[in-house]
């Protein structure tokens, strides 16, 4: 064990930190007070996990065995007794699985409106739309409910909506066109979404989210026209433009993150075009070498401007 | 460390540790470190920069081996000395990577005790950078070589995985001044059980059946009981963390003994482990000592991995009786999506 308790009463002694905290930290360098949250948080959601996973496995295996209106029913009702419950406990004391049993309602109402729509094809050939329903839903949810968990449910079901969730790699390279199109528009979508929220709700605590989803689905909407020959130069350009508006909003809201996209995915588009122009093996491995240890370099001064700015 | 091999000293890493406990002080430190996200994505970059420089120079049919990891340990070096680098990722990217470059570049012999040589290197780099990390890996590789040598019985690794796992929990009771050593010896408690279990299942996995192992599951339920009781009586959250793996790993390996589809299994293990969780927290929702639930900040890395994980686990599907029909996007020309997943909604789950 790891006792920082001389530390702790020096600091205490020299009047850094207050009693009440010193006392309060020293209690857990003694481990007098051991706070097991964080691993019934995780156990919570291993546990949610595991019945999603188990859900899904049920109603692939026993399509045709029992009766579906007897699945559809099940697990609907299963779901609508998990928002039950978490629209019963949201006006009480907050407790450790409350977040998890709403991610359970979304999950379960997910699994039970595809399933639905796979047998009844209440939809007809707009069967797609199911997931637009979805994201209506878990949006609704997530806003009634403050919870990011269920906000990305919301944005993936609205990126499977729009076509380009979960693609095969197949289709980066036989469709880039139409696959990046299509992420390019969620990305599009899911910015608008952001400062929709943003301006209507200032005290938001979904903006980073929205941001992370739009700047990775934006890149990779570029990446993939990359990937293909005939559309290389427009993609690599435009991922080498997404990749300065990138490092030009980490910088400038102190997003350390944005600025590691920056750097990681301008350094692949600049490479891809460098190596496609460059026929020699030697060459394209000395290019390699030389941009990698550029891009670490690069890296490393931005983070250091950023951590002085902050 | 020393002037032979500099480094951060036990000071110093006392003094980052005492940072992150209480984050409104100042710590004066020479040494620049960087936190997770960063320092994985250096790692990344140097383990590419020190394959390309293999690369060049194995094209250029020169001792690529002997220069790649003269020139990646070097330079580490030199960062660390001269720069004082330590924690950034760069400089044990390159060290590690230095060291398996020199092994790469060594004709093979194609024996199992190659692995422990990779080992070897594994524990120097983790030595060196005092990486937890580098350290699991290289014991990883132990069980791996162990699992390898013995390959038709799944007890040897087994046995070694949770003496080593048992070992590590004993010694965390032992006050240690560095936090770097009490980290090593937690990722030990941590990963060993995996890592045994997993090493008997790769033993197992080319054969036509994977039958229980009943022996194993036995060894990973005793670790378990041990593991937890250590937990409970010294109150220390890595121990009950590798006994939840431990049994859950012996969980997994029993599964034949109970005659239900995959799928109710599946169910029924996650309404016990949400349930569990649900009891302790409504058990100890009034603590004030000992084992608390008092919420602690969910970290933003927590928070990915989780949503990673939902988006992950999320069935997901393709039926062949659909065709996507979401919003036409002018330029089209390719096969529509298929896909039938999203958000958690699919057939083919």
């Amino acid at each position: 064990m790891l006792s920082l308790e001389p530390e702790l009463t020096t600091l205490r002694d020299s009047g850094a930190i207050d009693d009440a905290t010193a006392a309060r930290l020293i209690a857990i360098e003694r481990r007098e007070v051991v706070s097991i949250y964080p691993e019934l948080r995780l156990l919570t959601w291993a546990g949610v996990m595991l019945i999603s996973w188990g859900v899904g496995l049920y109603i692939s295996k026993h399509l045709d065995d029992i009766g579906p209106l007897a699945i559809a029913a099940t697990i609907g009702i299963a779901a609508i007794a998990c928002y039950a419950w978490s629209l019963f406990k949201r006006s009480r004391q907050a407790a450790l699985a409350d977040d998890y049993v709403l991610l359970l309602a979304a999950l379960l109402a997910s699994a039970d409106v595809g399933y639905i729509e796979h047998h009844y094809h209440l939809l007809g050939a707009s069967w797609s739309r199911h997931f637009l329903f979805l994201a209506l839903l878990h949006a609704a949810t997530a806003y009634f409910f403050n919870s990011r968990l269920v906000l990305s449910l919301s944005v993936a079901s609205l990126a499977a909506w729009l076509g380009i969730e979960r693609r095969t790699v197949d289709s980066i390279f036989d469709a880039p066109v139409e696959t990046a199109g299509r992420a390019f528009l969620c990305a599009v979508v899911v910015i608008l979404w952001r400062l929709i929220d943003r301006a209507v709700r200032p005290a938001t605590t979904f903006s980073s989210l929205f941001d992370h989803f739009a700047a990775n689905l934006a890149f990779w909407g570029g990446l993939t026209l990359a990937a293909h020959k005939e559309t290389r130069p427009i993609g690599c350009a435009i991922t080498i433009a997404l990749a300065v508006a990138s490092m030009l909003y980490g910088r400038r809201f102190r997003e350390g993150t944005f600025v590691i996209y920056a750097w990681v995915y301008g350094t692949i588009a600049v490479d891809i075009v460098i190596c496609d122009a460059i026929h020699e093996e030697v060459l394209i491995a000395l290019y390699l070498l030389v941009s990698t240890i550029a891009a670490i370099i690069g890296l490393f001064i931005s983070h250091a401007r950023l951590r002085r700015l902050a | 460390m020393n002037e032979w091999f500099p480094g951060p000293s036990v000071a110093e890493e006392r003094a980052e540790s005492l940072q992150r406990l209480v984050p409104g002080i100042k710590v004066e430190t020479p040494w620049k470190h960087y936190g997770m996200l960063l320092r994985i994505v250096f790692t990344v970059l140097a383990a590419i920069a020190v394959s390309t420089f293999f690369g060049f120079f194995s094209l250029l049919m020169m001792p690529k081996g002997l220069l790649s990891a003269a020139a990646a340990i070097g330079t580490a070096e030199w960062l660390i000395r001269k720069h004082h680098f330590f924690r950034t990722g760069i400089e044990s990217g390159l060290w590690i990577c230095g060291t398996f470059a020199f092994i790469f570049g060594l004709p093979s012999s194609g024996k199992v005790e190659a692995i422990l040589v990779f080992a070897a290197a594994a524990a120097l780099s983790g030595w060196r950078m005092r990486n937890t990390f580098f350290g699991v890996v290289a014991t990883i590789l132990v069980i791996a070589y162990i699992a390898a040598k013995w390959n038709h019985q799944p007890l040897p690794a087994m046995i070694t995985a949770e003496a080593i796992a048992i070992a590590a929990a004993i010694a965390l009771r032992r006050v240690w001044q560095r936090p770097s050593t009490e980290q090593f010896l937690a990722g030990l408690v941590l990963a060993m059980p995996v890592t045994g279990y997993v090493a008997t299942i790769i033993q197992r996995i080319f054969k036509d059946s994977l039958p229980t192992n009943v022996p194993v599951a036995l060894i990973l339920g005793t670790t378990s009981i041990v593991l937890f009781a250590c937990g409970i009586a010294w109150r220390d959250r890595v121990l009950l963390v590798s006994a939840t793996l431990s049994t859950a790993c012996a969980a997994i390996e029993l599964r034949d003994l109970f005659d239900y589809p995959t799928e109710v299994k599946l169910i029924a293990a996650g309404v016990l482990v949400a349930a569990i969780a649900v009891i302790l927290s409504r058990m100890l929702r009034n603590a004030t000592h000992g084992f608390v639930v008092t919420p602690v900040r969910v970290g933003a890395y927590d928070e990915a991995m989780q949503i990673g994980g939902i988006l992950t686990v999320a069935p997901h599907g393709a039926p062949a009786s659909h065709q996507h029909s979401g919003p036409d996007l002018s330029d089209s020309a390719g096969p529509t999506d298929k896909s039938y997943g999203g958000g958690g909604a699919g057939g083919g789950f």
